[in-house]
């Protein structure tokens, strides 16, 4: 392991107790690698509840008769929509590369875009 | 092997409904199934067991001291990518689970915050907080990484519980774990008497009220040091409409009263507890809990017994999971610790999965 360490919450070493790794720590030689990985992790996360929630979705709206499958191809947003799934959008960008900004100098003072809201 | 094997059944048999607190939206819960799936397959789909000890020229052969042992384990896994890669995934589901359970439990703060303060007073559960009360500073870890710890956050205990369903993937949804260890793996007293129980560092009061339910007319009292949890546990059970006492004391100092209980019982409390404690504890216990009373205690199995790839888990998990504690207790020698406290062995221990029962109970003065 090639992780570092920092003495735990409020900077207190517990007692007699084992270091404990800080923030972000690195397994992989390259801290890059690691920040891949949780790329991928986040990406896999965000998409599995995209299909969750399109699987849902379609089905409601086919077993209630509202939509056929075939009509949501020729969907197009609005331009309060778009400006809806833009947001959205910036948001789960930064969920999936958020490990590449604490590699900037700035990760300290990195703020998240689009409120905290839970999605 | 699992974290901990029992058979939940009978327990599931009782229709026990727990309380998991509703997440902010279906995007949220989507999202945190994906990560129970995502441990599920680091658990069992990133094993290097044979890998490792091939390398370490140990399998079932555990006679070197697990000291001497972890040191090669650690030498040879440094040159295998899986282990690191299992390091990684491991710490970054943890990081993914809390920042979406935080996140969505904060969504919706101030209803999960009326929540809690609608159950005050409100039975049949009681609560008993102690306004002087003083944490300790051994408490101030951020166990298991969950952000503030136990008893920072007033949603702490939700925090937990949510995270405690991840953490036993799926297989502890309705408390099932809690419920069977209780119903199938707490022996009686030899005297069979059993008025009084007391559930050491009872967290959300899972066991709690899962010892009500197997003993009716005894008296159970659940004690933690943190308020939120107590909080969580006392609204849970008020949920459940089950009559339990929550109460903010210390284990290593209950207040109570010499030869009170009937029976202790611990759920993975003492790796959670540096070595001062784990003996005060034990010296309490000993006070507390009545001759021929029994003292049950579930935690982790002793590093001894631990193959090469779990020696490799306990060293990465104390160090990367906030489990600072982790490895003062699993190589300490805790039947030597219970000898030394005067304790005798009232049943043969069970390992349950990689979690390991000791049956204590102690001889009439």
């Amino acid at each position: 392991m090639n992780n570092r360490h920092s003495a735990g919450p409020s900077g207190q070493t517990p007692e007699g107790g084992a270091p404990l790794a800080g923030n972000n720590p690195v397994y992989f030689k390259d801290p890059v690698q690691d920040a891949m990985m949780n790329m991928i992790l986040e990406l896999s996360a965000q998409l599995w509840v995209c299909v969750d929630r399109l699987y849902a979705l379609e089905d409601l709206l086919a077993r209630q008769g509202i939509v056929a499958a075939a009509s949501l191809d020729g969907y197009k947003p609005d331009a309060e929509r778009a400006a809806a799934l833009k947001i959205r959008r910036e948001r789960f960008t930064h969920d999936i590369l958020r490990d590449l900004k604490s590699l900037t100098e700035g990760a300290a003072a990195a703020t998240e875009p689009g409120g905290g809201g839970a999605g | 092997m699992p974290l901990m094997q029992v058979d939940t059944r009978q327990a599931l048999g009782r229709n026990n409904v727990a309380v998991l607190p509703r997440l902010a939206s279906r995007e949220d819960e989507s999202y945190l199934d994906y990560v129970e799936s995502l441990r599920s397959f680091v658990l069992d789909g990133m094993r290097f067991d044979q890998q490792l000890a091939t390398r370490t020229g140990h399998l079932e052969d555990t006679s070197e001291p697990p000291e001497e042992r972890l040191k090669k384990v650690r030498e040879a896994a440094a040159e295998m990518p899986v282990a690191q890669a299992r390091d990684r995934l491991m710490r970054s589901q943890q990081e993914m689970k809390w920042r979406r359970i935080c996140s969505s439990l904060d969504a919706r703060r101030d209803i999960h915050l009326e929540r809690l303060k609608a159950a005050e007073g409100r039975g049949p559960a009681r609560l008993e907080l102690d306004p002087d009360f003083e944490q300790p500073q051994y408490a101030n870890v951020h166990f298991h990484l969950q952000p503030d710890g136990y008893y920072k956050d007033p949603l702490a205990g939700f925090r937990y519980h949510y995270g405690t369903k991840v953490f036993f993937v799926g297989d502890n949804d309705k408390d099932q774990l809690h419920a069977s260890l209780v119903e199938n793996h707490l022996p009686l007293p030899a005297d069979g008497r059993v008025e009084r129980i007391l559930d050491l560092a009872c967290s959300v009061g899972q066991s709690t009220t899962a010892l009500k339910q197997r003993f009716p007319a005894a008296d159970v009292t659940g004690i933690d040091h943190s308020e939120p949890m107590l909080r969580c546990a006392h609204h849970r059970a008020v949920e459940l409409g089950v009559d339990v006492r929550f109460s903010q004391r210390l284990v290593e100092n209950t207040g109570f009263e010499d030869n009170r209980f009937d029976i202790v019982f611990s759920f993975i409390l003492f790796h959670e507890i540096p070595m001062r404690i784990i003996r005060q504890t034990l010296a309490e216990v000993r006070r507390v809990l009545r001759p021929g009373g029994m003292f049950a205690v579930y935690d982790f199995m002793m590093a001894r017994e631990m193959t090469p790839a779990q020696l490799y888990h306990r060293y990465f998990d104390s160090r990367n999971n906030g489990e600072p504690y982790g490895d003062d207790f699993c190589y300490a020698g805790f039947d030597s610790l219970l000898r030394e406290f005067g304790y005798q062995q009232a049943a043969p221990g069970k390992r349950l999965g990689t979690t390991q029962a000791w049956y204590a109970t102690l001889p009439a003065s």
